[in-house]
């Protein structure tokens, strides 16, 4: 009986011991990347990864799935993630707070008309969406606001409906939202949700494209500031390894849509409409590039302060940094 | 009124005045309790605002009631406790209706508690936020879906605490009764539901809170008022000070849903009134 007592206490220490200590040492060496798998515009890091881009730099990527980009950004700021891509919005809300954990260094992912708002059948275009049930979230409802605005209507004239993008397509089908905007695969996932119904437009038809040519609320890519600032080779091995992945998915569709798909959990065929649709961006000018992103997204930040979505105008550019990135 | 002093013993002695609630450690406590959050309170603003602590990481409370003065000038920080407070207390009252004569039910009869228990043992572990997906297909985005949240998340456990209230109920006392010549409406009536009043009670003001962390829940899903879309929001935009906005309000709320609930249980049993403080 002391044996079995003994022998007891022994595992029970052992037990707690096991889910106190820390991780082995090689999984403490992998660098944290926070993404998603519902958005076409990660591919870029899951080639990397996959193609062994960040290996041949000596790094090992730990890819973290967080759905939500202010999820994503708080994940950087606690110190648990170094680099993310993610929707500029919520970046540009932390700026405006005074956020100093990140830096923005690149763009990778930058594909209008790629994200678009479906209604259910009996709706010709946006102006008859008023008064009428339209769900959004994120960089979706920047684009939805860019499509009232062209057709001079504001959320006003709408019931907005804030839902998670995995909970859109069920809400269409049942009918308890009218419309519902997100980007692809999910639009997709609308249009068979509600078939015969409408695209009432993209992120193409919005003022945001006519003048910069970008999405209305692209992603871009952040990196952890003290990571960039300790570890600046680091930080520039990765951006290498970064744009070698987005050049291969611009080359090689096919390849691409079947390196991804057991991360979307679709088949190759399913996702290779959507990669041979979308554009990444590696070196090749991206000087340029940013210069360009840097404006839209000064833009989109003096739009949200002037429409009460976030609390002050940051300079958007105090928070870039490309010193680390090889020329 | 000046009181009396009692006198004691003898012809004619006055007798002493029942001693007031909590006794004379009442003022004394409320005292603490208020210097205690005052103190938190200080604490925390010169954490914020010495620079010990940084406001991305933690909001001062300065901030904080700085939106709750923005939602209440425009009514909707009201519009938010109110919706939530109807989503729970619905959600709340529809699983007393059904878990109680069902718990009941359950402790005096054995067949039933026999079919009923893997149901409720498969059931139990299950929390709220997993029948959001289900819920959703079945009842759309509305209200019924987020009060249904709340019944799913809260019938559970008011059932469990009524069974065990109705098994407890002393079984002399049914004998008793039974010898007497009460029948079993009787018996239930007079001897069973007092027995098993106060567990029952206890439950409810348990599950009470437990349904509070419910209606978070539903809110995350289509939902524009409500202090938990509030929370949601406010954690899409950055809007930490309005999080903890929404945090204080939920507490706050639960504590006066809290009194509410313990006067309720001192109307509904005067015979245990004796035992509080």
């Amino acid at each position: 009986m002391k044996h079995a007592s003994k022998m007891m206490a022994a595992a029970l220490a052992a037990g707690i011991l096991n889910l106190v200590s820390p991780a082995p040492a090689e999984a403490q060496n992998k660098v944290p990347f926070a993404g998603s798998t519902t958005w076409l515009g990660m591919v870029p890091v899951m080639v990397a990864i996959e193609k062994g881009y960040f290996k041949e730099q000596g790094i090992e990527i730990d890819y973290k799935v967080i759905l939500s980009s202010a999820d994503r950004i708080r994940a950087i700021s606690s110190g648990d993630v170094v680099f993310s891509n993610l929707g500029r919005t919520a970046v540009i809300s932390e700026m405006a707070r005074g956020n100093n954990t990140f830096y923005y260094f690149a763009n990778i992912d930058d594909s209008p008309g790629n994200e678009g708002c479906w209604a259910r059948p009996g709706f010709a275009s946006i102006k008859d969406m008023n008064g009428k049930k339209i769900a959004a979230n994120a960089s979706a409802e920047i684009t939805m606001h860019g499509l009232l605005a062209t057709n001079g209507m504001t959320a006003k004239d709408i019931q907005f409906v804030n839902l998670p993008p995995n909970e859109m397509a069920g809400a269409l089908q049942k009918g308890d939202v009218d419309a519902a905007c997100i980007w692809q695969p999910l639009l997709d996932g609308l249009k068979t949700a509600a078939p015969g119904g409408k695209l009432l437009g993209t992120d193409m038809d919005t003022e945001t494209f006519k003048k910069y040519g970008t999405m209305a609320a692209p992603d871009i890519m952040i990196i952890s500031r003290k990571f960039a600032d300790e570890k600046p080779a680091e930080a520039g091995k990765l951006t290498v390894a970064l744009f070698k992945g987005a050049d291969y998915a611009n080359a090689n569709p096919e390849e691409t849509a079947k390196i991804i798909a057991p991360y979307f959990k679709k088949t190759p065929e399913e996702l290779l409409p959507g990669v041979k649709g979308f554009k990444y961006f590696g070196a090749k000018d991206w000087q340029a590039h940013m210069k360009r992103h840097e404006a839209q997204m000064q833009e989109l930040a003096n739009w949200l302060a002037d429409n009460g979505k976030i609390p002050s105008k940051p300079n958007v550019a105090n928070w870039a940094n490309y010193k680390f990135i090889p020329r | 009124m000046a009181s009396t002093p009692a006198r004691t013993g003898g012809r004619g002695a006055t007798p002493a005045r029942p001693r007031a609630r909590g006794g004379s450690r009442y003022r004394p406590v409320l005292l603490l309790n208020v210097l205690g959050v005052f103190a938190f309170v200080g604490m925390w603003a010169a954490a914020t605002e010495l620079g010990w602590v940084s406001p991305i990481f933690l909001p001062s409370p300065m901030a904080v009631a700085r939106e709750g003065q923005k939602l209440l000038s425009t009514g909707d920080l009201w519009t938010s406790v109110w919706a939530s407070s109807r989503r729970v207390f619905l959600g709340f009252a529809l699983a007393g209706v059904v878990a109680v004569p069902l718990g009941i039910l359950m402790g005096v009869w054995w067949p039933a508690k026999a079919t009923l228990d893997p149901f409720v043992s498969l059931l139990r572990p299950l929390p709220s936020i997993t029948w959001i997906p289900l819920t959703m297909l079945w009842l759309g985005i509305g209200e019924t879906q987020k009060i249904m949240i709340v019944f799913m998340g809260s019938w559970i456990y008011i059932l469990l605490y009524t069974i065990e209230s109705t098994k407890r109920v002393d079984p002399l006392l049914i004998r008793a009764a039974r010898n007497l010549g009460a029948n079993d409406l009787a018996v239930m009536t007079n001897v069973v539901l007092p027995g098993a009043l106060p567990g029952i009670l206890a439950g409810l003001k348990v599950t009470l809170a437990i349904s509070w962390s419910c209606v978070l829940s539903a809110e995350m899903i289509a939902a524009q008022t409500g202090l938990g879309a509030m929370i949601w929001m406010a954690k899409d935009w950055g809007n930490l000070p309005l999080v903890l906005l929404g945090m204080v309000c939920i507490s706050i709320t639960v504590l006066i849903a809290d009194l509410a609930a313990n006067w309720i249980e001192r109307a509904l049993q005067p015979w245990e009134r004796h035992k509080r403080d």
